[in-house]
């Protein structure tokens, strides 16, 4: 476990849609519970298919090489995205380089917002495992390839989980 | 404004077409906080003395869905729907648990009041920018399935394309109605998320005369600041400790207590009442669990009960169904009330009932009124069209669509089962009164009073203002002040407020809103304010019935039956204990022998403007 | 003097359920929730199981009203009084 990176596993058919999350990122972020503002935004397409959707650390950072004035970096420490706000033009740029579409611009300043791991010990995972849905979990493992297949558009991960849980019905619900 | 509400509340006239912002004043949103008791306070300022004469299936009823400053920021996010009640007409305060609560307090509104009625049907969307009305003809007939999947899609496209480079949009919070509410079936529900419903009041209906199929929010702000945020930020780790080390319905929901009502406290509904126990193991909790549940802990908004539990039949006849588990009261009155003992007939004709948008306790209620009725050869083959057996998932079913639809029969049992009871006497020249289980017009719930060893009594049901609504029922007119009256009006979920210590939640409601809240001004004088406006409004009644105070402060005549069978057989509700409780009740909130509110009771509540209408409900 | 009392929910269990008490002339609620303790083989003095006697979580209604409008744990029970201990209750 010492010396390899955290990262946010993620297991969307325990997600209980309670957004505690999205409440925990943003009181740490924004002083304030503002799910809009959260680095986490839980999708509901379908009643019962929640999708917590959240930067996946992807190994070759699209969003980080898209971005015209340089405004995004990358931690070496935790491989966690940096937004520098002040260099932010809110071009959106990297919202289309991400896969699955993950970056958002803040509800309040337009900037572009992106999980940062709260510095390698992420609200949002404390407040899954501590009500014991284990949705969101901290594992230390090295970065991959596998990365960016997380970063994927969340009403397609949806769809998949529709199935998933409703059988053939699931096909038809979102 | 105090803090924890959002700032304003959205006003729509469907008949002329606007909407605008209005706010109410300090004083008022003290007095009556939000919710229940915000909607008891604005029905009566804005109806008043013609409260008789208003149809609640006409143009002039008002429809409410309002939160409370507590919601979205406190555990367990709720919307309060309201207006005056096709069933009772009084008003009652009935609660869903929603994410269109939270988006509705992030688009910075606390509520939405709708008057006049649409020409066509229509739907509110509610956003950052405001309010507006949009078409809804190519969603009206649709099931709940469908409305939810069509509006999802629908409008988070239409927010994309007017804000389009911020990222991906999220899906909306939205309450709808299905047929049942759209044909006005009295006692449809006001639906969200597939199968949560505001189910007491018949308010589905009155969305209905309105052409109003649904409302839709989403929001980017904020939850509203609140008066003491460091000290919410701590009390709310404290509320989610005691919910996910306490809640006794965590793990199962209220999934377990189909077979428990039944076989332990002998209080379950069983073919329309005519019994209340039964032992039949293979209704039992596990049997749901292990082959239908799929997820195991569902929640709304900030809450870590997650009682809910998803069910979905994936084989067999009824392949396909998706409910939640069902939560007891459906497991009751969608199951042991039609005679029902099998789990998956049971969730099959609770996801046909959610889909349908009936109340899933109201709507079945009339269904085993019904079906008693068809049992006993005054209603017969040829009134439904098929056969009406108990146990018969088919057939049921078959009623469902038959009372959503106001065909045949169903058009008569649409009425709910206190009217539809008047009518059939009338029309078979039986009188049926004795079986239709309702108090003042709203059906009861799947909990019976006769075995006393259930947490209905004598008069829970008979003195409530609420009438059958068991999620709100009179204990000794003070406790009870600091219960539902209170979360229906905080409008936070009963579920994120049990098993948290009083002083907590009260504490929480004084750190959001800067009010001197506690519990003490709760039981003395909020809860018995908000209570006898709407006592007076119940009293008040009309168009079609007025109920006679006593008499109607009653239980249904079956609660007076001995009980046939089980451990507690021969046990029937005590008449003589239901007097002297009521009379003591009465007394206790300030109110005449007859329960009509005195002149003194109604100066001290700031209620004084309801004298002259009250004056006259007096002997 | 005999008071008849009506215990529901997860105190009776503990408690039990319907019974008569016995009590001296002059008895209050204090003295009964003690003697139901003591019954009981509960330890926890002024308390009924996790309820605080007096407190705000547990109602005892005496003929109907609650104690908070009596004399709270202070009120005198006559001879055929109705008791009733409720703990909060969950309905769903």
């Amino acid at each position: 476990m010492t010396g390899k990176p955290v990262w946010i596993a993620r297991d969307y058919s325990k997600c209980s849609g309670c957004r505690r999350c999205e409440i925990a990122c943003s009181l740490y972020h924004e002083d304030w519970m503002w799910p809009e503002a959260s680095r986490v935004r839980v999708f509901m397409p379908f009643p019962g298919v929640e999708v917590p959707h959240l930067c996946a650390q992807c190994d070759d950072y699209p969003c980080v090489k898209s971005c015209p004035v340089e405004a995004l970096s990358i931690d070496q420490t935790t491989t966690a995205v940096i937004v520098n706000k002040e260099k932010c033009i809110s071009c959106g740029k990297c919202i289309t380089a991400c896969p699955g579409q993950v970056p958002f611009l803040h509800p309040k300043d337009n900037k572009v917002v992106i999980c940062d791991f709260c510095g390698g010990d992420p609200e949002c995972v404390k407040v899954c495992v501590e009500a014991g849905y284990d949705a969101l979990t901290l594992v230390h493992e090295e970065q991959s390839v596998n990365r960016k297949l997380f970063a994927r558009n969340p009403i397609e991960v949806a769809k998949d989980l529709a199935v998933n849980l409703f059988g053939e019905k699931g096909e038809k619900v979102i | 404004m105090p803090r924890g509400y959002a700032g304003k509340f959205l006003e729509v006239d469907l008949t002329k077409e606007e909407a605008r912002d209005i706010t109410f004043s300090d004083s008022v949103l003290e007095a009556y906080f939000g919710g229940r008791g915000l909607a008891a306070k604005i029905l009566w300022d804005r109806i008043g003395e013609k409260w008789p004469e208003v149809d609640p299936l006409g143009p002039n009823n008002i429809f409410l869905a309002l939160t409370g400053p507590m919601t979205a920021v406190y555990p367990g996010a709720r919307i309060c729907c309201s207006g005056k009640s096709p069933l009772s007409n009084g008003m009652v305060g009935s609660t869903a648990s929603t994410e269109f609560a939270s988006e509705l307090k992030m688009a910075g509104y606390d509520g939405v009041i709708v008057t006049g009625k649409a020409s066509n049907p229509v739907y509110i969307l509610v956003t950052d920018e405001g309010g507006e009305i949009r078409s809804a003809g190519h969603i009206w007939g649709k099931l709940g399935e469908d409305t939810i999947r069509i509006l999802n899609k629908e409008v988070t496209e239409e927010l994309t394309k007017r804000r389009p480079n911020v990222g991906l949009w999220r899906e909306p919070g939205i309450i709808y109605i299905g047929p049942a509410g759209e044909n006005l079936v009295r006692t449809a529900a006001v639906m969200t998320k597939i199968c949560h419903a505001a189910g007491y009041g018949g308010y589905g209906a009155v969305m209905g005369s309105k052409n109003l199929k649904a409302i839709v929010a989403k929001g980017r702000g904020k939850i509203p600041e609140v008066d003491a945020p460091e000290a919410v930020k701590l009390l709310w780790k404290e509320v989610h400790r005691h919910l996910i080390e306490e809640s006794d319905f965590r793990r199962m929901g209220t999934g377990y207590a189909g077979y428990m009502v039944g076989a332990d406290t002998s209080s379950e509904p069983i073919r329309n009442w005519q019994e209340e126990w039964h032992d039949e193991k293979r209704y039992g909790g596990p049997l749901f669990e292990t082959r239908y549940w799929v997820k195991k802990y569902w929640a709304d908004f900030n809450c870590t009960t997650s009682c809910m539990k998803i069910s979905c039949i994936k084989s067999g006849r009824w392949k396909g169904d998706i409910t939640d588990m069902p939560d007891y009261e459906l497991e009751a009155y969608c199951g042991t009330n039609l005679g029902i003992f099998d789990p998956g007939d049971n969730i099959h004709i609770s996801a046909v009932i959610d889909n349908l948008g009936h109340s899933g306790i109201n709507g079945p209620n009339t269904m085993g009124f019904a079906a008693e009725l068809y049992q006993r050869g005054v209603l017969t083959k040829e009134d439904f069209g098929f056969e009406l057996k108990w146990g018969d998932a088919e057939a049921f079913e078959k009623l469902a669509w038959l009372i959503a639809k106001r065909e045949r029969i169903g058009d008569i049992l649409a009425e709910g089962t206190f009217r539809a009871a008047v009518k059939i006497s009338e029309m078979k020249g039986v009188d049926v009164m004795p079986y239709a289980v309702h108090v003042k017009g709203i059906e009861v719930g799947a909990h019976g009073t006769r075995s006393d060893a259930d947490y209905t009594h004598d008069i829970s049901y008979a003195a409530s203002v609420q009438g059958g609504d068991h999620t709100s029922v009179a204990v000794d007119g003070y406790t009870e002040m600091s219960s539902a009256v209170f979360t229906d009006s905080a409008v936070i979920c009963n579920f994120c407020f049990f098993w948290v210590p009083r002083s907590l939640v009260f504490d929480f409601a004084k750190a959001v809103t800067g009010f001197p809240i506690t519990m003490e001004r709760w039981r003395k004088e909020h809860g018995p304010r908000i209570v006898t406006l709407q006592r007076a409004l119940l009293l008040m009644g009309g168009p079609d019935i007025e109920w006679r105070p006593i008499e109607d402060d009653d239980n249904p005549p079956r609660f007076y039956e001995p009980l046939p069978s089980g451990p507690h057989k021969g046990k029937t509700t005590d008449r003589e204990l239901v007097e002297k409780k009521r009379s003591t009740y009465f007394e206790t909130i300030g109110w005449d022998e007859r329960g009509v509110p005195t002149k003194e009771t109604l100066q001290k509540l700031g209620l004084a403007d309801l004298e002259r209408a009250v004056r006259n409900l007096r002997k | 003097m005999k008071v008849n009392v009506r215990i529901f929910g997860n105190l009776v269990a503990v408690l039990g359920g319907k019974q008569f008490v016995e009590l001296d002339e002059g008895a209050t609620v204090g003295t009964l929730s003690n003697r139901l303790a003591e019954s009981a083989g509960l330890r926890r003095q002024g308390y009924l199981g996790n309820y605080r006697v007096g407190g705000d979580d547990l109602a005892i209604l005496v003929n109907g009203r609650n104690i908070h409008l009596l004399d709270g744990v202070e009120t005198v029970l006559k001879d055929g009084d109705e008791v009733v201990i409720l703990p909060p209750t969950a309905g769903g």
